[in-house]
């Protein structure tokens, strides 16, 4: 075979990981290539360069979960004077996809742009080991070509993953990969699982206006702090999603008009309801399967996820594994970018760092946002001890809030978990509006050690509902969340 | 009607590109080349203009290119940003603007393109 090119790296994966440590190693000088290949969904969706978070993750999420949000407005904005506010005017799903897919076509662009500009070839194909400095490259027309390289990174991420004792369910079902693409509103929509993608997605179609019944399990956002989980559960049955709790489907069958007809037990009764769409989001599968892994001698976990060292590397000493597809990395475009950079540094410019996922601030973006740092009550128990820590919390309503009577007043939720002995606060934990831009300044003093005292002695911005973190006195299991008085 | 629209063809015309070398690099006539995207807003607001002013000057023929249709070209004239448009003058490209102009600054572009 001829084999033509030779790189120093050659980067498989074109998401947030992959592109991250393609750009910074060519910027450091390397020979850098990349190859990016969407498979389309068992319904046939696929996308362009830049991986799941730009294509079918937070990017289109973020932008739907907003859609819905300004509708939810619309009762605050009555209140608050403005006239003609129709409070129960449609949503056009059409133009909201139409704008939030032109958006991701113009980051695909920008993507492939910054490639081209920093000398990074890209190679719009399926990569494939054949053997640990071989790469083959097919084409979507089949057509296979041979690269060469001296080091390897394998930044595949993930892909949903299916229920398996439902027969046929990939073409009777629809994902996220494939929500944020539907030319058409996906109707009366039943969403199966319970994980962030579950909530966040059954959370923003129902705001914009769909009935929406959500079938979990067991417990809601496994992993997550679960008095705050509960909580969230708790807001979005308020508002008017319906949860199908302790149940799986136990059929799912398309009906005459192309409608779902799902079957489930309950209490050991059948139950059965017809639904416009079925959104399965149980879960995400790493996506190694097809890379030839085994016959090159990368080591992966029975899930697929390839094992790595703390230097990302693989159990193959030229090939690294960076992102969604390595075991005990978290699911995060912020971590795999930063991890990307790192790696080149560490491969191309003498650096030493390694990446840290200590004290990592995320956000799920449910109706009632949540933004967590750090350890969740559960997880800070278990590592040190209930006697170790104390927990703060209260209960808090948005000052906004108080044009619309109907908001509640016991949604909103703030957790501090306190180290005993030094005062470091290890849990930081805020359920209520905008909480990513509520979150993300309180991570750099987490990170940096700030104990509860210093959190005390911060003048809180008025009126705001962060202010309500750095306020916090009730101690759990002595106080009461709720202030009294006015 | 094949001579109907070569005499059209004459007065400046607005076509979807064909071949680079025969539409832009071999024209007699300057040629205004609009490389834009189905999902680029300012370009939906721009080629309409643009066909509107090419109108107004007959000797200039106004060439539209997707540049998802026609990837290979885009890079070739680094196209980084969309709309990007380009005045060809006997194969040469002589001025070109990026994003939307204002009315006044569309008018300058305009006037310099030298009339028959």
């Amino acid at each position: 075979m001829d084999i033509e090119q030779e790189y120093d790296l050659f980067v498989i994966g074109g998401g947030s990981g992959g592109l991250a440590c393609a750009k910074q190693a060519a910027k450091l000088g390397a020979k850098v290539a990349l190859a990016d290949f969407v498979k389309p969904s068992p319904l046939g969706t696929k996308w362009g360069l830049g991986g799941t978070c730009v294509n079918v993750g937070c990017i289109p999420k973020k932008l739907m979960h907003f859609a819905a949000t300004l509708g939810e407005l619309r009762h605050d904005q009555v209140e608050a004077g403005w006239i003609d506010t129709q409070v129960d005017s449609k949503h056009n799903w059409e133009k909201m996809v139409e704008n939030v897919n032109n958006h991701i076509r113009k980051l695909n662009f920008g993507y492939k742009n910054q490639l081209l500009r920093q000398d990074v070839k890209y190679y719009n194909k399926l990569a494939e080991f054949i053997d640990a400095n071989t790469i083959k490259l097919t084409d979507n027309k089949g057509q296979i070509e041979t690269v060469r390289a001296k080091t390897i990174l394998i930044a595949v991420g993930g892909r949903p993953s299916y229920p398996e004792n439902i027969p046929n369910i990939q073409n009777l079902v629809i994902t996220s990969d494939d929500l944020f693409w539907l030319q058409e509103n996906p109707g009366k929509t039943l969403v199966i699982g319970a994980s962030y993608v579950a909530l966040e997605c059954g959370g923003f179609l129902h705001g914009i206006g769909n009935e929406v019944a959500i079938m979990v399990r067991s417990i809601l956002l496994r992993g997550f702090d679960q008095e705050m989980a509960e909580k969230i559960g708790q807001y979005m049955e308020e508002k008017g999603i319906r949860f199908i709790k302790g149940s799986v489907p136990d059929m799912i069958e398309a009906t005459e008009d192309n409608k779902r007809k799902v079957t489930w037990i309950i209490n050991g009764q059948k139950q059965e309801e017809i639904f416009d769409t079925v959104l399965v989001a149980t879960g995400r599968v790493s996506d190694t399967q097809k890379l030839n892994l085994d016959k090159v001698g990368v080591k992966m976990n029975k899930n697929g996820k390839i094992l790595c060292s703390a230097d990302d590397k693989t159990s193959v000493a030229n090939i690294f594994a960076i992102g969604d597809c390595v075991e005990g990395r978290p699911e995060l475009t912020p971590t795999a970018i930063k991890c990307g950079q790192l790696l080149a540094n560490r491969l191309y410019n003498n650096g030493n760092e390694l990446m840290s996922y200590e004290f990592v601030a995320t956000t799920v973006f449910t109706p009632l946002e949540y933004g967590c740092i750090g350890y969740s009550e559960e997880d800070a128990i278990k590592k040190f001890g209930e006697e170790k820590i104390t927990v703060y919390h209260s209960i808090f309503k948005p000052l906004e809030w108080n044009y619309f009577e109907m908001h509640s007043g016991e949604s909103c939720f703030a957790k501090l978990i306190v180290l005993n002995d030094n005062r470091r606060i290890i849990g930081f934990h805020y359920l209520g509006p905008h909480a990513g831009e509520v979150t993300q300044g309180y991570a750099v003093a987490i990170k940096m050690g700030v104990t509860k005292e210093q959190f005390d002695s911060t003048v809180g911005i008025h009126p705001t509902c962060s202010e309500e973190l750095v306020q916090v006195t009730a101690v759990k299991g002595i106080d009461d969340a709720q202030k009294e008085g006015c | 009607m094949f001579r109907l629209n070569k005499l059209i063809k004459s007065f400046g015309s607005i076509q979807n590109l064909t071949n680079w070398e025969n539409d832009v690099v071999k024209a007699s006539k300057p040629v205004l080349v609009d490389f834009y995207a189905t999902w680029c807003g300012p370009c939906k607001r721009l080629t309409p203009i643009l066909e509107q002013k090419v109108k107004e000057h007959p000797n200039v023929t106004l060439i539209k290119i997707d540049i998802d249709q026609h990837e290979q070209l885009a890079n070739q004239n680094n196209i980084e940003v969309v709309p990007t448009v380009m005045l060809f003058q006997n194969g040469k490209k002589v001025n070109n603007f990026t994003g939307m102009l204002s009315p006044d600054n569309l008018n300058k572009f305009f006037d310099q393109i030298p009339k028959q």
